[in-house]
């Protein structure tokens, strides 16, 4: 320890036993959030001491490099199965995996959300807060009968939320600033979410990408598509629509439940009418949209090729990585992560629309034998290992009403050993994973 | 009676290596404030900053008997079992378990209040890892207790009024319920 003794002496002593705060901050850090919920009424200091930015900095600290260790802290997208004899449908909600433990929470203000009735996509998990997007097809009162356009037909939330401390709040409608009629051709919404906890640990940032047919009148055969931008930021409480555009040209679809968040840069993948396939990105703190190439070997869409259109791209190493199942090596199918590289010196250059096109280098790193998970649906990672349910996963994640309990598994590459983390999770399904750390920033 | 039982251990029989070690190993004395003195073995005297900074910054002798005036002697038995365990287990290549055990003897048989007695102890002397498992130990222990026990571990004196706490309460009201109240 380097403090010095002066320093020791400066601190300032609270009472009777005359703990120093410093001390008091460092016990009180490592407390779970319901027993901080708890002290904050024991006094006034200690109440705002528990407020203050700087003890939830220090809480998240903690509890970030706990959950670091050899049990995962996970937040899983997952719906429960109803009983038997109520003849329920499953309920959506998520389920949260601590010290191997499972717990099933249902979703703030929507705990009745069912499977059948709403959608609901887990954007991300960031110091403590969960945002999801709900579509709700069931609970919604209408107001307009007259429109024709999709709104008008189910409740669209955007939710932010904290389970530990349970505080959510549903953030405010986003509007388009595009022509009717490209609003009602707008698809392939995406969302994004980060902390951006430059100068205040509770700023958050939301993106919603959308895209629609060209802006460009003359441009009949809808040659061009463009994706725009608008971001939600915390303190200003409002959206703000991003400058940058994207202009894709010869878009033929976008696959919106491969999109993934990482390091603050939201991507996803797309293809062309040619079959060429490209991974497109948006960055949340520079709000900029760029147009990133593939290898070779891997940028042109073969029909049968499941993970290229519901497969998520994940992450090795903190980089964006490509998985796709690789059939060359003497027939057995492999599993192998194509890793971009994220160095600077990767080559980039503008097209003419003014966007970014990258071309970084992608190296084949893990392969795992196909056969080892024949069975077992990926469903995520967690730093170097990857996360299984014991059933492969469906394609219309959860449409079955069975109850037939899953395990959850951790595969090791490096060592090809499974370690089984949740045993017969009864009545739950593991649609999709983010890791979770339990804090107190608020919404 | 001339053979005088000399403890001095460079004229021990034993010649073996690990006694020649022991010789040359230098001691240091503390006095806590309670009077008693300790003889600290240097490698584990050195784990504790603020002895380290007294000895070193100054190149004082070791002859002389470094005070310590805000520490008791049971706090001291403690932080040197602690220390000397940490310096045995540093040579360990895989201590975990070891370490683990040896952690949940070492808070068993004190109370809460001893416990924070030994933090503010640990703080004190300087010594990070121990302070830092002490910390998690309290933490632990007080969990899942209730606002009148955690008051009164601390010291601390409710300042609110009836209207105003239940006006904290009332920001998380389920915070209050559903605690295992462990007998202690």
């Amino acid at each position: 320890m380097e403090t010095s003794r002066s320093q020791v002496v400066e601190l300032s002593y609270t009472l009777a036993l005359g703990i120093p705060e410093n001390i008091l901050v460092e016990i009180l850090s490592k407390l779970p959030v319901k027993s901080l919920l708890r002290f904050l009424c024991v006094s006034q200091e200690w109440h705002a001491l528990t407020k203050s930015s700087y003890f939830i900095a220090r809480h998240l600290v903690h509890h970030s490099s706990c959950s670091d260790q050899i049990r995962p802290c996970l937040l899983f997208l997952s719906s429960l199965a109803g009983n038997f004899e109520d003849d329920c449908k499953p309920r959506l909600g998520f389920s949260l995996l601590r010290d191997e433990e499972i717990t099933f929470l249902g979703l703030p203000s929507l705990p009745n959300l069912t499977i059948k009735t709403a959608a609901l996509k887990l954007v991300g998990s960031s110091n403590g807060l969960v945002f999801c997007h709900v579509i709700d097809t069931e609970n919604w009162t209408s107001t307009t009968e007259e429109k024709h356009d999709i709104a008008s037909r189910f409740r669209e939330l955007l939710l932010v939320w904290n389970p530990a401390t349970q505080q959510f709040r549903c953030l405010p409608e986003p509007k388009n600033n595009i022509s009717l009629e490209q609003e009602e051709e707008a698809t392939s919404v995406l969302f994004a979410f980060d902390c951006v906890h430059d100068h205040d640990i509770s700023e958050y940032k939301l993106v919603r990408v959308f895209s629609h047919g060209s802006d460009d009148p003359t441009d009949h055969g809808k040659e061009v598509t463009t994706f725009e931008a608008q971001v939600f930021i915390r303190s200003t409480n409002s959206w703000r629509q991003v400058k940058d555009k994207l202009a894709f040209p010869s878009y033929k679809s976008c696959f919106e439940s491969t999109a993934t968040t990482l390091n603050g840069v939201l991507y996803w993948k797309v293809v062309q009418k040619s079959d060429e396939c490209y991974v497109l990105s948006f960055s949340l703190h520079e709000e900029v949209f760029s147009i990133i190439q593939l290898p070779i070997c891997i940028r042109y869409l073969n029909r049968d090729d499941y993970n290229w259109t519901t497969v998520p791209l994940y992450s090795w190493k903190d980089s964006p990585a490509i998985v796709v199942t690789d059939y060359s090596a003497n027939g057995n199918p492999n599993i192998v992560f194509w890793v971009m590289s994220t160095n600077e010196e990767s080559k980039s250059n503008t097209n003419e629309s003014g966007t970014q096109m990258r071309t970084p280098t992608w190296v084949q790193q893990v392969r795992l034998k196909y056969s080892v998970l024949d069975g077992f649906g990926m469903i995520g990672r967690w730093k170097d290992q990857f996360l299984f349910t014991s059933k492969k996963t469906n394609e219309a994640a959860g449409a079955t009403d069975d109850i037939e309990p899953e395990d959850l598994f951790l595969y090791d590459p490096r060592s090809d050993t499974k370690r089984k983390i949740v045993k017969h999770a009864v009545r739950i399904k593991f649609i999709q994973v983010e890791n979770y750390v339990e804090s107190l920033l608020p919404v | 009676m001339s053979t005088s039982t000399d403890n001095n251990a460079s004229i021990t029989q034993e010649s073996g290596p690990s006694a020649a070690v022991q010789d040359i190993q230098k001691k240091i004395v503390v006095r806590t404030a309670d009077g008693e003195v300790f003889n600290l073995k240097e490698e584990v005297a050195m784990e504790i900053d603020i002895i380290k900074t007294f000895f070193q910054e100054d190149s004082i002798s070791y002859e002389t008997v470094m005070p310590l005036p805000n520490v008791e002697g049971w706090e001291m038995v403690k932080v040197i079992e602690y220390c000397t365990k940490h310096v045995e287990l540093k040579h360990k290549v895989d201590g975990y378990k070891e370490r683990k055990a040896f952690q949940a003897l070492f808070v068993q048989n004190l109370s809460t209040k001893s416990l924070l007695a030994l933090t503010n102890t640990a703080n004190y002397l300087e010594v990070k890892y121990l302070l830092d498992f002490l910390c998690q130990a309290v933490s632990e222990q007080i969990k899942n207790k209730d606002v009148d026990y955690v008051r009164e571990l601390f010291g601390v004196e409710n300042d609110f009024n009836d209207e105003e706490y239940e006006q904290v309460k009332a920001e998380a009201p389920w915070a209050h319920e559903n605690l295992n109240n462990d007998l202690h």
